[in-house]
């Protein structure tokens, strides 16, 4: 059986002095995982697991916890292996409190985050009309056609997040695909 | 509690995080009063494999006892239960939205209590019933796809859908009664059924099995995989399933354990008899016992 392993979690903090007009404090949890069959051969020849970090949840406090527990049902049944052993969805949860418990401040947060949807064409945000600050780039990638929808500097964090929140809220837009992760040190 | 500890972690890392919306605690939340998992016999699914498998009920304030996952798809195992917890209802005690007796838990204290009842699980076959309420797995049945049991026939299968419905009425797992037309697909090959204007003869047949009956679940399994290999051609309202708690009957809720075997007999043998390629004989042709 396949399953996805989880290497390791950092929590990042954005508040409203690096978001202007930002309510709530948002958290982001970027965690460091692959599949447990696909490996890659590194420079020095050496084939290990791949993996790369994303965002595993994103949204304020409570959205986060939602969102842990919501993926925390797939530890239940196996198909993702935090630190490659199986646990269960209450161990899980505590582990994503605890990466909250240690975020990192929000200028250290910084120089690693970056916020940018990928939306499907007929998703909502892309069907009102435009907002300003924000840049709306069709692109395509294996078939799917999806439109980004990026903020143009961390000024407009703030509406980035006021018009994504209900879908946050609802669970339909997958957290990986609302920003990226970047420069976190690889296990 | 959750909330202290939520607060303590802010403080203690610098960030003011006030995101307890203050107004959940005055938004309406669903108050859970009780739940219970009941174990299934082992007989419930044809591959048993040894582990058991769970009916899980919940009972929230103002609402009848339910379900929780009301599709007979297959019985769930104990993880499997836990994972539709935990997306369904444990995602929602985060903020407030489900409680316990008024009392808002963290997911984990939630989780637990599930884990609680999965292991303390009792034998479904010793259900209470309680004002004659007890679960049942409803079946809405288009008589028409009895022509085409056959389709969902495989050699190996102890039952084709005339001879389970044969045996579920002499075992008394459930009633069959008369129910009102489906929608029906027009696909029929002769329509005789359907615009027959023999009043006597129904469209479509209400299938309610007493899933405490220790033949209840093996028998809705059966009966909801050989109606979904019933081809939409066929009918494209070949079945309407659910797991209920209720009393065994019809809709209105009235009890139809008054239904004489006869009659339910009489009702199916008059559905057989018209179904278009089958013969009333093949109904009551010797009855296989379940695997």
């Amino acid at each position: 059986m396949s399953y996805r392993i989880e290497y390791q979690w950092v929590g990042l903090c954005i508040t409203s002095d690096v978001a202007p007009g930002l309510g709530a404090p948002r958290l982001v949890i970027a965690i460091e995982g692959g599949d447990n069959n696909l490996t890659i051969v590194d420079h020095r020849g050496v084939e290990r697991r791949q993996r790369s970090w994303d965002i595993g949840m994103i949204g304020t406090e409570v959205q986060v916890l939602r969102q842990a527990t919501r993926f925390g049902s797939y530890c239940e049944t196996g198909d993702i292996h935090p630190g490659g052993k199986r646990c269960t969805p209450e161990a899980y949860i505590r582990r994503i409190r605890r990466a909250m418990d240690h975020a990192l401040d929000s200028q250290a947060s910084l120089a690693y985050l970056g916020l940018g949807a990928e939306l499907p064409v007929d998703h909502p945000v892309v069907t009102a009309p435009p907002l300003e600050g924000f840049t709306y780039y069709p692109n395509a990638y294996l078939g799917r056609h999806f439109v980004k929808f990026l903020p143009m500097g961390r000024e407009r964090w703030a509406a980035y997040f006021d018009a994504l929140d209900p879908y946050i809220d609802d669970l339909t837009l997958p957290p990986y695909r609302l920003g990226q992760i970047w420069g976190l040190p690889s296990s | 509690m959750h909330n202290v500890s939520i607060n303590e972690s802010a403080a203690q890392r610098g960030c003011e995080l006030s995101t307890r919306q203050p107004e959940a605690a005055h938004r309406a939340f669903i108050d859970e009063q009780a739940i219970a998992v009941l174990r299934l016999p082992l007989n419930a699914s044809p591959q048993p494999h040894g582990i058991p498998r769970y009916l899980a009920l919940a009972r929230d304030a103002g609402r009848p006892w339910r379900c929780l996952m009301p599709q007979i798809f297959d019985w769930p195992y104990g993880s499997e239960i836990i994972q539709t917890v935990c997306v369904h209802r444990a995602v929602l005690t985060v903020d407030g939205r489900l409680r316990l007796a008024r009392r808002q838990v963290t997911p984990e204290t939630y989780l637990r209590r599930w884990r609680r009842a999965i292991e303390t699980a009792g034998d479904i076959t010793l259900w209470r019933t309680l004002n004659g309420v007890k679960p049942i797995a409803r079946f809405k049945l288009d008589t028409c796809v009895l022509s085409s049991a056959e389709l969902g026939h495989w050699r190996q299968d102890p039952y084709d859908l005339p001879s389970l419905l044969n045996a579920i009425v002499a075992n008394d797992t459930g009633v069959l009664i008369p129910g009102e037309a489906l929608g029906h697909s027009g696909n029929v090959d002769d329509g005789s059924l359907l615009e027959s204007s023999d009043r006597s003869v129904p469209t479509a047949l209400h299938l309610a099995i007493d899933l405490t009956h220790p033949d209840g679940a093996c028998h809705a399994w059966w009966t909801q995989l050989l109606l979904e290999r019933v081809p939409q051609a066929i009918s494209t309202c070949a079945m309407a399933s659910t797991i209920e708690m209720s009393r065994l009957g019809g809709e209105s809720g009235e009890d139809l354990y008054a239904t004489t075997r006869a009659a339910q007999r009489a009702l199916l043998q008059r559905a057989l008899g018209h179904a278009p390629g089958h013969q009333a004989a093949s109904g009551s042709a010797a009855m296989p016992t379940a695997a």
